[in-house]
């Protein structure tokens, strides 16, 4: 089981995040943990990094399902008080979680990795991109300002989800790379790099992080395909705007902007990402 | 794969009629016509192009997976100010109008098996949450500002909302 001295045992002693580690055997589901613990600690114990090795209620966009055997996968919220940069352009965070996900999977296995806009992180396989990975961001906003965030993130490292239960062709770092991961050192190598981010966020900077995240979309250029509660919506995904929406030329030629939705990938490129 | 979120209704209201300017946006686009003023009783709406022969949305980058010079493009903050819409607002009861702090979609419950957060009739605390806005698969909770009884919610599950739209009116107790 994966512990906080451990953890902290990799870390730099000057790293601005986690301040505060917890370590659990089982949890209902690390979000609401994690929302607790933002209540409870005062200001200066956050980012509060809450890990489970099984959760028995855990949870990805709209309430689904997030399965994993226990121990076979990483599971974690990051809770944190958003850097003034990021109370109004929130959606820094989101990048902030791809990017370093992306980065220390990079660093930890020989994988070609690749996003999926906005958030899904997905690595080369004999059979095409498959997601590793579920990343889930949950806010709150008091005026208009986004006063705490909570980072979910859910990486499979030795198993993968049963393929009759997944939207996505899913598969697990170990299983991809055909290389043993070691669970705590692929956690010390992504926290150094959420720190990495979210130095650079407090110090104001979010530009390098757009840029970076822009770059490693795979669905710009891709016929797209986006399901949203109200509507389906067809075209080229041409761009990603600073907000992060995607930018979509429909069949009438009108650009739509895209703040949320599953967005799936068709056209000549299916079989590629 | 079955997508268990396409069953909801796509019935929207639209209080600031904002379908009309997304719709005649797309209409100009298309044509030569860089202005339109369209009255309907004590409603007008005017739309106009920010210059003529172009197109008003920001100018795409082209899209590459690799490294590309820093755009030029101005930073748009990702909370833009609310829209003023022109003539008479809505008729809503009187009390505190909690707006969308931001774009995104409107849920009214934490997953679609789940109840919604609030009805009309319901008490709330401050704090409480009253609905959640996704945006770009970041989970926003919106909570009540005042305590007070739900007078009108405005908005339906699944619903794109613009910043500053109304979202529900609390009736002070």
């Amino acid at each position: 089981m994966l512990d906080p001295v451990a953890i902290r045992a990799g870390l730099a002693s000057e790293a601005m995040l986690p301040v505060t580690i917890y370590c659990y055997d089982q949890v209902g589901s690390t979000m609401d943990v994690a929302r607790t613990a933002i209540q409870s600690l005062p200001p200066a114990a956050l980012p509060v990094l809450v890990v489970a090795e099984e959760q028995t209620a855990g949870r990805g966009r709209l309430g689904r399902r997030w399965f994993a055997p226990p121990g076979s996968a990483l599971l974690f919220s990051l809770g944190l008080y958003p850097p003034p940069i990021a109370t109004t352009t929130p959606t820094a965070l989101i990048w902030m979680a791809a990017v370093a996900l992306i980065e220390a999977i990079e660093r930890e296995t020989p994988l070609r990795v690749g996003l999926k806009w906005p958030n899904d992180v997905l690595v080369q396989t004999a059979t095409g991109w498959a997601k590793t990975a579920g990343i889930l961001l949950e806010g709150g906003w008091d005026k208009n300002r986004l006063v705490w965030a909570i980072i979910g993130c859910g990486v499979n490292i030795s198993a993968a989800p049963d393929p009759e239960v997944t939207r996505y062709p899913a598969t697990a770092l170990a299983i991809a790379a055909a290389t043993p991961i070691d669970r705590l050192q692929f956690l010390q190598t992504l926290l150094q790099r959420y720190d990495y981010w979210f130095r650079q966020l407090q110090a104001g900077d979010s530009e390098f992080l757009w840029q970076t995240w822009r770059n490693r979309l795979l669905t710009l250029g891709q016929v797209v395909q986006i399901t949203t509660l109200t509507d389906i919506i067809c075209g080229e995904a041409i761009d990603v705007d600073r907000n992060g929406s995607l930018i979509v030329r429909d069949g009438s030629g009108a650009l739509r902007w895209i703040e949320s939705g599953d967005v799936g990938i068709i056209g000549d490129h299916a079989s590629d990402v | 794969m079955k997508d268990e979120t396409t069953e909801l209704p796509a019935d929207q209201s639209d209080p600031f009629g904002l379908a009309a300017v997304r719709d005649l946006l797309q209409m100009l686009e298309r044509s030569d016509v860089y202005e339109i003023t369209i009255e309907r009783g004590d409603t007008k709406l005017h739309v106009k192009r920010g210059h003529a022969g172009g197109i008003i949305y920001p100018t795409p980058m082209p899209a590459a997976p690799t490294i590309q010079p820093l755009p030029t493009t101005p930073v748009t903050p990702f909370v833009q100010p609310p829209p003023a819409p022109e003539g008479p607002p809505v008729e809503m009861p009187a009390g505190h109008t909690i707006t969308a702090p931001m774009v995104g979609t409107f849920y009214a419950a934490p997953s679609p098996k789940d109840r919604p957060f609030v009805q009309e009739g319901d008490e709330v605390r401050v704090g409480d949450t009253v609905g959640i806005i996704e945006a770009m698969k970041m989970m926003n909770e919106i909570e009540s500002e005042v305590a007070g009884r739900v007078a009108r919610i405005l908005v339906k599950n699944g619903q794109p909302v613009e910043y500053g739209q109304p979202l529900m009116v609390i009736e002070p107790l």
